[in-house]
């Protein structure tokens, strides 16, 4: 369906001449967001002679296509591996949890089975395995759980980030919006150095609030938040667009 | 000092007097010695040649890297459970295993750090974020419990929120066993079983899901220490409600002081390492 253009194919999108169904194509191809939606010509950066018409959102794509190659699939649930459907089964949902209308995903009956709790941390550590990751950070309390053995087999240190008043030492914090209110996430100062490659675990992600909270608090200190892990995602709630560009993988979606 | 004592000493840093720790019949006590390094070491000279306690050390062996020097801690050998009936603890595996601390514990003692007034003035915080930094002692915290439980047919393993959550899930993966979270209220989504217990101060309650355990399962709890021994004994309670047998309670660290150990009873308890709670001026008593 997408035509690679003959005269530069390694910086095909650069070149393609593109109209906006088209465009949508290629933003489900590659399943890429786009930022921009207005149009604009102006000459091809590429060597062939050919005047172009390209929306702008064009560079845009040309960059996510070049690291969307270097990434893999973000999705295990995309990627088809058999252990998913085990872990999926496990997951309990209660309804009007913790208020009406919500329906809570509940991974303590995950946590009872050996054999789908074991294949959850063996699907995250195969993917972190070898990628030179010195933190994974887990946010509490559920995220106690996933964290800490995902660490010690990686090989990487252990950082709780947790309610205010909770770590004893001497911490930083990141305030962050809740549906009503506001919250708070700490972390140990000095737990974290500079330059080092960061993991963020949690149990679930819904709107990337606390998600986001923790990815900046690890950047204050100057580390690199390479990926953030989770069991669950809502899609529904779009909480991948809020992590400042950050990925995102996670085992299992629930709409 | 009589015979019958064997003796663990340690020194809180290199200012501060020596802090001896002797137990008798099984029994933990602590004394303040206001002696000095060089009296200590004459006293042990002729300590060791009447006793056989297999671990009376001398100081310089225990003494602890300086830089570590407000750790408060005291190393001991793996196997420190209370006596029980439980017949999967042989006595002569007991003192066959005291004989040689394990190597491992020094490290994960070292890398736990007190925080001195937290939560409140007075108390000595006994921090285990720094082990979770180090990642052989964070390793061998783990390896310490697995190999201890690892052949006890153990299908539960029980954490307390929070940093229980941290300790017991590698355990559960090692060990082949499912893990229970218990909770504090309103946490747990499904249908819960509560338990009210005490604390310092008024009441807290800690809470099960509903069909997490099956009675007749065998069952550990874990948490990252035991003080007074509260939570401990609800989750105990907890679990036995339902008809499940707690085979032992596990923590990293145990603060003697606040007799914990009493509290649970009959039921085991094991840890890697001991801490004192409050400071250690509180603590001196004039020499006798």
């Amino acid at each position: 369906m997408l035509k690679v253009d003959e005269c530069r194919p390694n910086l095909t999108l650069s070149c393609y001449a593109t109209h906006v169904p088209i465009l949508s194509d290629i933003y489900k191809a590659f399943e890429i967001t786009p930022k921009i939606t207005f149009q604009k010509t102006y000459a091809c950066s590429c060597s062939c002679s050919r005047i172009h018409t390209h929306t702008s959102c064009c560079f845009t794509l040309q960059q996510n296509y070049k690291t969307f190659r270097e990434r893999e699939p973000m999705s295990a649930y995309k990627d088809k591996d058999a252990r998913i459907n085990g872990i999926k089964d496990q997951i309990r949902v209660v309804p009007n949890f913790p208020k009406p209308g919500i329906m809570f995903q509940d991974i303590t009956t995950l946590l009872l089975k050996p054999k789908e709790f074991k294949d959850t941390i063996d699907m995250f550590v195969e993917r972190y395995k070898g990628k030179n990751i010195s933190v994974v950070a887990g946010i509490e309390a559920r995220g106690f759980i996933f964290g800490p053995p995902i660490a010690l087999a990686i090989g990487a240190k252990f950082v709780p980030l947790r309610k205010p008043k909770k770590l004893p030492g001497k911490v930083i914090s990141e305030e962050y919006i809740l549906e009503y209110g506001r919250d708070c996430l700490e972390m140990h100062v000095g737990a974290v150095e500079s330059a080092e490659r960061a993991l963020v675990v949690d149990d679930l992600i819904a709107t990337g609030g606390t998600l986001c909270a923790a990815i900046n608090l690890l950047e204050r200190v100057g580390a690199e938040v390479v990926e953030c892990a989770c069991v669950i995602e809502l899609p529904d709630l779009k909480g991948r667009e809020r992590l400042n560009g950050k990925p995102l993988y996670v085992l299992v979606e629930s709409h | 000092m009589q015979p019958g004592f064997s003796i663990l000493c340690f020194q809180a840093s290199a200012d501060l007097p020596f802090l001896v720790f002797y137990q008798r019949k099984g029994v933990m006590h602590a004394a303040a010695s206001l002696l000095n390094s060089s009296n200590l070491s004459l006293r042990f000279a002729s300590q060791t040649q009447t006793r056989l306690s297999p671990w009376i050390a001398a100081p310089s062996s225990v003494r602890l890297p300086l830089n570590r020097s407000q750790n408060y801690r005291i190393a001991l050998p793996p196997l420190h459970s209370t006596v029980s009936g439980d017949s999967t603890q042989p006595q002569q595996m007991a003192s066959a295993d005291v004989k040689a601390q394990d190597p491992r514990i020094a490290g994960i003692s070292s890398a736990i750090r007190v925080i001195p007034d937290f939560p409140k003035p007075g108390i000595m915080f006994q921090d285990i974020t720094t082990l979770l930094l180090d990642t052989k002692a964070f390793r061998d915290t783990i390896d310490l419990f697995v190999e201890r439980y690892k052949d006890k047919n153990i299908s539960v393993v029980a954490g307390i929120e929070a940093r229980g959550f941290i300790f017991g899930p590698p355990i559960a993966l090692a060990i082949g066993a499912k893990f229970v979270p218990m909770r504090k209220p309103k946490k747990l989504p499904g249908e819960v079983i509560s338990e009210e217990y005490s604390l310092e101060y008024g009441k807290d309650v800690m809470e099960m899901h509903v069909g997490a355990v099956q009675a007749g399962e065998r069952a550990l709890i874990v948490d990252d220490l035991v003080a007074t021994g509260g939570t401990l004994s609800a989750a105990i309670r907890l679990l036995e409600r339902v008809g499940v047998h707690v085979v032992e309670c596990a923590c990293v660290i145990e603060l003697p002081e606040l007799k914990g150990r009493e509290r649970l009873g009959e039921k085991p308890l094991f840890v890697l390492s001991l801490g004192l709670c409050s400071k250690l001026e509180n603590f001196i008593k004039p020499s006798d």
